[in-house]
């Protein structure tokens, strides 16, 4: 009589016990001090609760050894998959690597690791082909003389070099286009203001500046504007983040190249969730297309995607 | 004389000290000859695990011998796309048409005959046999990776730095500019009959007419 009662409490409260346990998944960022990363990492959690996951957002704070920490943490407590925003191709492959070895499948969103067999899958823009874009712009807008400046990324993460490279594949082709400086202000916008003032110092009659990313790029309009220099040098930037595509839209801005957080993100998300219920062929590496963004077609884009 | 206590304990120990010296300085011997691990600047560890490296135009022109070259024979005839594309653009994408990753323009590898319309300073305009059509082959400068992901024999996933995939983008460009476009445009004359192979990019909203194609192959019959 007593053990059917236990047997039939156990029954019942079995399922409603295992109902409230929902699957964590955590959405490790490399640095929530870019409004770019911040849109990324809340467009990952927000999908994965959507389709019915816990998710905590984890900030690394441009550190790998931070990172590393988080991942050390999330396998110890049960995280079911990671959505991985590295902060090193190579420093951070050890991380991922602990993570699969754990059984915890680990989506790359927007950055890679140098490894195709580590991570379950990687959506990376084609940052590259974007910059060829950016580029031809480029020699469209201030045409085949002058000389300009380039601020670049992090130089850890393969993203500023294959930037840096699209562009230059470009460029590079007008001799009459030179590069006065090339300096890494880190994907910072106070270090792009920094690194850039004393660029403008040293170079007064360049008419161009090519920034890694938009924050950067926000960090060297500061600058010319405190110069009085707006009119004189076309700043180029590249993420699509809004008060760059709001410049833009006030032709202030030149370009920047329209990656799209939220399709990664959301995607990455959708990728764990399938791995979850059983899936396992991922591609490794899913290249997402970077769009033009100029004060011709500003328009169509905004909020960190298209209208 | 009996040693007292003491005395013999101080002997025990003096003898344990000296034979954990000696099992210290021997392991730091056998530590010196076989290290536990190496010390060396971070930049060389880095620089030594890339030490493969990647010759992006070695790579490049192998490729195009071995793999390029030989699949311009299945290319998909340009005069047939041209009349599906015209009938059903999204049929005839999905089916002849590559894309790379998500949101990518559609990337085509075809090949046709013809006979040279014009001269102009960076192309050579063809016109199709039995059709209206008229194509342009690039001989000015390339850029983007049409030629890289075009025939789809390349896999992305396959290289684990992408900045590796991207330099052999720029040296595939490099083979057309230096090899095919020279010798197209010393042998092109109106009105010459011409075979070629070539790719195209095709962006989701655009119209194939006056396509601007990469040449890959060109033979004159």
């Amino acid at each position: 009589m007593f053990s059917v009662g236990t047997l039939l409490i156990a029954l019942l409260l079995g399922p409603v016990s295992h109902a409230a346990e929902k699957s964590k998944i955590a959405v490790v960022i490399s640095t929530l001090n870019n409004p770019w990363f911040v849109v990324l990492g809340d467009a990952a959690k927000a999908r994965a609760i959507e389709l019915g996951y816990d998710a905590t957002v984890f900030d690394s704070q441009n550190d790998t050894a931070k990172e590393a920490a988080h991942f050390e943490n999330l396998i110890a407590r049960g995280y079911k998959a990671v959505l991985f925003n590295p902060t090193d191709a190579n420093g951070s492959v050890a991380n991922v690597k602990k993570a699969k070895a754990a059984g915890v499948p680990v989506f790359c969103i927007d950055r890679e690791i140098n490894s195709t067999d580590a991570a379950t899958a990687q959506l990376l823009s084609d940052n590259y082909s974007g910059c060829v874009a950016l580029g031809q712009h480029f020699v469209k807008v201030v045409g085949k003389e002058g000389k300009y400046a380039e601020l670049l990324g992090i130089v850890g993460d393969n993203n500023t070099f294959n930037r840096s490279k699209g562009f230059h594949s470009v460029v590079d082709r007008f001799p009459g286009l030179k590069m006065v400086a090339q300096q890494s202000a880190d994907f910072d916008r106070a270090k792009g203001l920094e690194v850039f003032e004393s660029i403008l110092q040293k170079n007064p009659d360049i008419v161009a500046v090519f920034c890694g990313n938009d924050a950067m790029a926000m960090g060297a309009y500061q600058a010319l504007v405190s110069a009085g220099k707006t009119a004189q040098v076309k700043v180029f930037g590249f993420d699509g983040a809004d008060d760059v595509v709001k410049l833009i839209a006030e032709k202030k801005i030149a370009a920047t190249g329209m990656q799209f957080p939220k399709v990664m993100a959301a995607k990455a998300a959708e990728f764990a969730d399938e791995y979850l219920k059983g899936k396992r062929d991922f591609p490794q590496k899913i290249p997402v297309k970077v769009e033009l963004v100029t004060p011709e077609n500003v328009s169509k884009f905004g909020n960190y995607g298209k209208k | 004389m009996q040693m007292s206590n003491t005395a013999s304990k101080q002997n025990a120990l003096t003898r344990l000290l000296k034979v954990e010296l000696l099992v210290v300085a021997v392991a730091g011997l056998i530590c010196w000859r076989f290290p536990l691990f190496h010390l060396i600047p971070l930049r060389q560890a880095q620089m030594e695990q890339q030490a493969a490296v990647f010759d992006a135009a070695k790579v490049a022109a192998d490729w195009w011998n071995a793999k390029l070259l030989p699949a311009t024979e299945h290319a998909t005839e340009l005069k047939g796309l041209l009349a599906e594309l015209a009938k059903n653009s999204s049929a005839a994408r999905k089916q002849h048409g590559r894309t790379l990753g998500i949101g990518g323009a559609t990337l085509f590898f075809v090949r046709g005959s013809g006979k040279v319309a014009a001269l102009e300073e960076e192309t050579v305009v063809v016109s199709l046999d039995g059709s209206d059509a008229k194509v342009t082959l690039t001989t000015g400068l390339l850029f983007a990776n049409t030629v890289r992901d075009a025939s789809g024999l390349l896999d992305v996933s396959a290289y684990p730095n992408s900045q590796d995939f991207n330099d052999l983008s720029t040296q595939l460009n490099t083979i057309v500019e230096t090899k095919v476009a020279p010798a197209l445009k010393q042998a092109a004359v109106v009105g010459k009959a011409i075979r070629f192979t070539g790719c195209f990019e095709l962006e989701d909203d655009a119209k194939p007419d006056a396509l601007a194609l990469i040449p890959i192959k060109v033979e004159w019959p």
